[in-house]
């Protein structure tokens, strides 16, 4: 067993012309975004996602044909080898950009935090698919809770917020398919909801009243009630007096850390830029290669996070609605075949990588539109980039392959 | 087996939850989308405008195109203000690798120190001037160069190549063409035009610039050009004999204005001191006054003329009245008028040939007031002539009520009341044309840059004062002031000049009296009699010497009007009324001798027999070359500038001697006289034989030898 034998790969039609049409987008925007720059090296990005996205289709097309249980098997090693890699990271990493994400080796880079997405995905579906591993138990949820946060810690202090956060965000999606009682999300996502609620007083009374009601209406012991009742009550208090205490740089830094601030040099200025390009694209847009913002290069970040402003401009609404309509096709495919898979690894593997990819379009194309943060997601099968290029297709690899059952 | 596949059974445990949990994720799936394509139809539908407008202003560069100032030209389109190519060397001094090159490199092509221009690249901004006006050649060959942080931009700069001709009239601009003063200043808008624009795209970072075909180009519209009514030739000479008068008496300032009273246009208005509009700011802003339209003073007895023609047109008097002079001194109302020379009792036609104040008083006394007045005002005393120069002064001519019993004799011959040279060139004006005030004006033409004429000034008759009949009297007394009273000096064989003649004492500027012993000599008239063509008016405030105006101001006059007849002839009434074209050759043309190697002294007694003027150019004594070249013509009086130098020894250059055989003596003397080699000559005609011969060499005390014949051998000529 352990060189399985390939089988042959019957590749989902939806899932297929679904990652080819991204490459085409990808190709035409990141060419458009730039061919008109004036640095030879970011001329060049075209010609390296070209090649990116080659490899990607040839990885698609070997992992979707690669037996389940190889991920199955693997994936508790590959855990293990990459939170090392981001270990050493520290050491060995090179720093572009302001932050340690990459390694180099023959000239190649390669960001482990990338690659760490799928892997992740991967050991909590084999986690949470052992029958006696419920997460309605506190032991197995601090498992699975401790398994997510060990490569968020040590990505978010590289600093990537943008990684690190999907890390996070595969959880509870994951954790409600195997069966978590909602009332346990509720537990945890309440304190939360009450620290943003608890700077503004009548808000903080609102919060606490539909807290109250949820308590009251689940019919839980008394106990539990008043605990739940009472932890609130107290980061409701005492948060704005923490939050007072610190220095107001160290607010704004919190703040702007978490993109809840834009200064107006930097992220602010980009989301402005961005949204003018959109804006300013209308309903048939501009055409390709003649959008202003693009060409003329007042839009940032264009082949990388703002790449959806480019097609949003130059293809206007008509093209950013036919993307978007791409991606919902995709995920509503992915929900569809996690919910028929035949077996609970690849349901809870198919619905983690959706999490996974649903998040990041999201946060992406809300940033883009200024109605997320700025946290530096790059837009799946879109954006430039290599490490994110063959990650991607390896899951739509993954998918194709729980189809394939 | 797959391992996963032992956990089958339990996939069915809970077929409700099954079926709920996808339901969820659709559903969620499919808010968020819609929410996302909600924003985003906001965005480019609704917001699309307020984004596309953000959008432009970034990326829309506005490119301003100059248009060409309109020039502006004499009566003859003899250009006195023109546009000539420059460019501006412009420096960015955070893009300059090395300042000391640089420098270096630019100061060699430029009027400037290679420590100034160092400076300025030192500097902190990214914008600095290095100079403007660079010359074509100096912009081009920087430009060529194509030196990193440095930029050479093209721009018109105005130019004046007449110089100082005109200055006061055309003024000028600032450096950015913006007129500072004279007519640049008046007629800005009109010179300007209206600039065009282009749109270009820019990108972020500004560096990249592209055409925009959404936008079409804007063409600038050319300025239009002002052609002036002011004769060239005729204000040079103007400016040149006014010059020359100035200097003679040691006077202040002074002004001359030349018109044709016919139709009121001004053909000359010199003003002294005066100034090169090319580089105003090397002269005193003093000098940029144009006098003749804005200083006051007291005109004293050509003012006459207007109590003479009050007293005439209202036949209150006739010119054979007799007047009795007192002998000299009049005292009258506790004032005393005197006169020049005391005079016992004259007609009234003598009282103004010989210009007797005590006469003109007395004749005053005996008129209504109220008569003086309204012929000063009518003659245009006391309110702007209008014409189109900026800054003229209205002069001062007192309302009756603030008039004293004195105030009618003191106006009757020129006194309290305040005139500008230009409202005084009108009164003879409106004398020589038979009685009509006239609207002086400059401006001929205004023509678009195609030159079309968009605009033409025809003479506009204001009123009339006098009748012919009154004029005609004038005329003929003036013809007299100049034939045998004060204005002798005006006199220019051939043509009959009408004059008068005119001295006060200076006003005091800050009011309260007189200056002592400092006095305005003035002069008007015009020629000839009959037909009037140009009147001209002179006045030299505060010459040193004799200050009487027909002593300054006539010789001034007599001068102009010589040259201007011989170099536009003047139409004269023959004794058969037949108008004839006659061009007097007023004086004959001398040739320039040969002043070269001379020493100073045979230098000018050579010029004085020759009834010319000598200016020299350096310090020494001998005469190394000069201007015009000998052999050439002027006219009597003209200034030759001879170049010195210090020692003999200094010109002690071989000259080379040029082959002579068979030239006119004349032409071979000229040779001779621009290489200052002296020669000795016997005979006349052709030079047939010269000592030493062609190709020799001569040192400059040498001389030179030449055998002439006035019929030349060609057998001779051959075997020499």
């Amino acid at each position: 067993m352990l060189i399985p034998e390939l089988k042959r790969a019957k590749l989902d039609r939806v899932i297929l012309i679904c990652v080819l049409l991204f490459c085409l987008f990808s190709l035409l925007a990141v060419y458009s975004a730039t061919h008109s720059s004036e640095s030879p090296a970011i001329r060049e990005n075209f010609n390296k996602q070209m090649i990116w996205i080659g490899a990607g289709l040839v990885v698609f097309y070997l992992v979707a044909r690669i037996p389940p249980v190889v991920f199955y098997s693997s994936c508790y090693s590959l855990y293990a080898i990459l939170v090392f890699m981001l270990l050493i990271m520290d050491v060995f990493g090179i720093i572009a950009g302001g932050s340690r994400r990459w390694f180099e080796i023959a000239g190649i880079r390669i960001q482990p935090s990338e690659f760490m997405k799928p892997v992740l995905v991967m050991t909590l579906a084999h986690f949470l698919s052992v029958e006696t591993h419920s997460p309605n138990r506190l032991r197995y949820l601090l498992i699975v809770f401790g398994l997510a946060l060990a490569p968020f810690a040590l990505v978010i202090q590289q600093p990537d917020l943008g990684t690190s956060l999907v890390y996070l965000a595969v959880l509870i999606p994951m954790l409600y398919w195997r069966g978590i009682d909602p009332f346990i999300i509720f537990v945890l996502a309440a304190p939360a909801v009450t620290f943003f609620a608890s700077f503004n007083l009548i808000s903080f009374f609102i919060v606490i009243l539909l807290i109250t009601a949820v308590l009251y209406l689940s019919g839980r012991r008394k106990s539990v009630f008043i605990g739940v009742f009472l932890v609130n009550i107290a980061v409701g208090l005492l948060s704005p007096v923490m939050w007072n205490r610190l220095h107001a740089y160290q607010q704004q830094r919190v703040l702007t850390f978490l993109g809840l601030v834009s200064d107006p040099q930097g992220t602010g200025y980009q989301i402005i830029q961005s949204k003018v390009a959109i804006g300013s694209g209308g309903l048939l847009g501009k055409g390709l290669l003649h959008g202003t913002q693009t060409q003329l290069r007042f839009l940032p970040a264009q082949h990388t996070d703002f790449i959806f402003s480019v097609l949003a401009e130059e293809w206007g609404l008509l093209g950013s609605l036919a993307v978007l309509l791409t991606f919902f096709i995709f995920l509503q495919r992915t929900i569809k075949i996690a919910s028929s898979a035949n077996h609970r690894f690849a349901s809870l593997l198919c619905i983690g990588l959706m999490s996974m990819l649903a998040f990041q379009i999201i946060v992406n194309i809300g940033m883009t539109m200024g109605v997320a943060p700025v946290a530096g997601v790059p837009l799946p099968y879109i954006s430039y980039g290599g490490s994110a290029m063959l990650t991607n297709m390896l899951v739509a690899g993954m998918i194709c392959n729980v189809a394939n059952q | 087996m797959l391992p996963s596949m032992k956990n089958r059974q339990v996939a069915g445990k809970n077929k409700r939850l099954d079926l709920q949990r996808p339901l969820l994720f659709y559903r969620v799936m499919l808010c968020i989308a819609v929410v996302v394509a909600l924003r985003l139809i906001q965005v480019q539908i609704f917001l699309r405008e307020k984004y596309a407008v953000i959008a432009e202003r970034q990326f829309k560069y506005e490119l301003a195109l100059a248009p060409e100032r309109g020039g502006i030209f004499d009566r003859r389109l003899r250009p006195i203000a023109m546009n000539v190519p420059t460019y501006t060397i412009i420096a960015n001094p955070k893009r300059i690798k090395d300042v000391g090159s640089t420098a270096a490199v630019l100061a060699k092509h430029l009027n400037l120190s290679a420590g100034q221009i160092a400076a300025k690249l030192r500097g902190n901004g990214s914008f600095v001037y290095i100079t403007r006006r660079a010359s074509r050649l100096a912009g081009l060959t920087i430009k060529t160069l194509s030196l990193p942080g440095i930029e050479c931009r093209l721009e018109m700069s105005r130019q004046y190549p007449k110089g100082t001709i005109g200055c006061h009239l055309v003024g000028f601009t600032d450096i950015d063409g913006k007129g500072v003063s004279g007519l640049e200043l008046a007629y800005d808008s009109v010179l300007q035009g209206v600039p065009g624009k282009v749109i270009l795209q820019q990108t972020a970072d500004g560096r990249k610039k592209f055409r925009h075909s959404d936008y079409p180009e804007q063409q600038a519209e050319n300025g239009d050009h002002i052609v002036l009514t002011i004769d060239y030739a005729i204000q040079s000479i103007a400016q040149r004999e006014l010059r020359r008068t100035l200097q003679e008496c040691s006077a202040d300032t002074g002004a001359v204005i030349i018109m044709n009273p016919n139709s009121g246009e001004v053909v000359a208005m010199a003003v002294e001191p005066s100034f090169d509009p090319n580089a105003p700011a090397k002269y005193a802003p003093s000098s940029w006054r144009l006098r003749a339209i804005t200083d006051l003073f007291e005109p004293g007895s050509t003012f006459k003329l207007v109590t003479m023609a009050a007293v005439l047109n209202e036949k209150l008097r006739k010119p054979t009245d007799r007047v009795f002079c007192e002998n000299g001194v009049y005292r009258v109302m506790r004032e005393t008028i005197h006169d020049v020379h005391p005079y016992g009792t004259l007609t009234l036609r003598d009282v103004l040939v010989k210009s007797s104040n005590i006469g003109m008083a007395k004749t005053a006394q005996g008129i209504d007031k109220r008569l003086l007045y309204r012929y000063a005002r009518d003659f245009g005393f006391g309110s702007r002539t209008g014409i189109e120069l900026r800054g003229e002064e209205e002069g001062i001519l007192n309302p009756l009520e603030c008039w004293s019993g004195f105030t009618p004799l003191a106006m009757s011959y020129g006194h309290e009341v305040g005139v500008t040279p230009l409202q005084m060139c009108n009164l003879f004006c409106t004398i020589a044309n038979g009685g009509r005030v006239m609207q002086p004006y400059i401006i001929k033409e205004i023509r678009d840059s195609e030159q079309n004429v968009v605009f033409m000034s025809n003479g506009k008759i204001l009123r009339r004062v006098i009748s012919e009949t009154t004029a005609d009297t004038l005329r003929d007394m003036m013809a007299d002031v100049v034939e045998h009273g004060t204005g002798k000096k005006a006199a220019v064989p051939g043509v009959q000049v009408c004059g008068k003649t005119g001295t006060a004492r200076k006003v005091r500027m800050n009011g309260g009296g007189y200056i002592a012993n400092q006095y305005v000599a003035n002069f008007g008239g015009f020629f000839p009699k009959e037909r009037p063509q140009y009147a001209m008016y002179i006045m030299i405030d505060n010459p040193l010497g004799s200050y009487l105006g027909g002593e300054i101001a006539a010789p001034c006059f007599r001068r102009i009007a010589s040259e201007i007849i011989y170099y536009k002839g003047v139409e004269v009434e023959a004794d058969d009324d037949r108008v004839v074209q006659t061009l007097l050759a007023k004086q004959p043309r001398r040739r320039v001798p040969n002043f070269v190697g001379y020493d100073r002294d045979s230098a000018k007694d050579l010029a004085r027999a020759a009834d010319m003027h000598l200016t020299f150019a350096e310090k020494g004594d001998l005469v190394t070359a000069q201007a015009p070249k000998a052999g050439s013509y002027v006219e009597n009086g003209a200034l030759i500038r001879l170049h010195c130098s210090e020692t003999f020894e200094e010109n002690t250059a071989m000259r080379t001697i040029p082959n002579l055989i068979g030239l006119p003596i004349r032409s071979a003397l000229n040779l001779l006289g621009e290489k200052g080699i002296h020669a000795v000559v016997n005979g006349s005609g052709r030079v047939v034989r010269q000592q030493p011969a062609a190709g020799k060499q001569l040192r400059p005390t040498e001389q030179i030898l030449l055998q002439c014949e006035s019929s030349v051998d060609l057998r001779k000529l051959l075997l020499l």
